[in-house]
């Protein structure tokens, strides 16, 4: 008998301040079916399934789209999202430096 | 019940279509919530008569798509959440989702198009998940022509 496995399928990654910065998501792609015409015939063509991991990468703006990247592991949506986490951080820290400096 | 942080629209303007396809997918992802207020499909290319079928379905798999992303119906408003991708929003499946409810289908004469417009109480709701996909779809091929078809949703999100 197999053992139970363990399948991560969403998880939030923050910056260090305790800001998300992004979303991973476990998402299924296709296995869904299509009637084709074949010799004047309908006939069903079924679709592969696959997995891919959405990297949902939050917008600081709230006017501007998060952005939508795919990783095909887990590894690698962690890589993606932590990296960009910190991006933002250091962006964030470069706003807040400006605004002080503009105050009049 | 909160109010919406908008309406959007996915809006697939003449493209040449001759097979059994999804032709508009809206991901409605986790923290967000989609209610679907109108959705349509014409053409602009045929005068012939022609008989076909539309379905408004709600997939538990993506399809594959070509990325679009959704517009706001205002200026002004904020980026809608249904971000776009290719097993996320967008429009002409090259591979089909998993059908898992259909909630509209509709037969209808190409030459006029078809339109679905459900009272408030009747519109679909569709509470966000990581596999929430929306998806408009030609259940059997059409006659050849240059399509139109949307999504118009009102987004319920943070």
């Amino acid at each position: 008998m197999s053992e139970p496995k363990v399948v991560i399928t969403a998880c939030r990654v923050d910056t260090a301040e305790g800001v998300a910065a992004a979303r991973i998501d476990l998402v299924e792609v296709g296995g869904g079916s299509q009637m084709r015409m074949v010799d004047g015939a309908e006939e069903e063509t079924v679709h592969p399934r696959s997995t891919v991991f959405h990297v949902r990468l939050l917008s600081p703006d709230p006017m501007l789209p998060d952005v939508l990247r795919e990783a095909d592991t887990y590894d690698e949506a962690c890589q993606l999202a932590v990296s960009y986490a910190g991006r933002l951080a250091e962006h964030a820290g470069r706003i807040a430096e400006l605004a002080k400096d503009l105050q009049v | 019940m909160p109010a919406p942080s908008g309406l959007y629209t996915l809006i697939r303007a003449a493209v040449a279509t001759s097979t059994a396809i999804t032709i508009n997918q809206v991901l409605v992802p986790a923290l967000a919530a989609a209610e679907f207020t109108r959705a349509w499909v014409n053409q602009s290319t045929v005068t012939t008569t022609n008989q076909t079928r539309a379905q408004l379905n709600r997939n538990s798999t993506a399809c594959t798509v070509t990325s679009q992303a959704a517009a706001p119906t205002q200026t002004g408003m904020q980026a809608s959440k249904a971000v776009n991708g290719t097993s996320a929003t967008g429009i002409t499946a090259s591979a089909e989702g998993t059908v898992a409810a259909t909630v509209w289908s509709e037969g209808f004469n190409i030459v006029n198009g078809i339109l679905y417009l459900p009272v408030p109480e009747a519109r679909w709701l569709l509470v966000g998940q990581a596999a929430g996909f929306a998806a408009l779809k030609f259940p059997s091929a059409p006659a050849a022509a240059d399509y139109t078809s949307g999504i118009e949703w009102l987004e319920f999100a943070g």
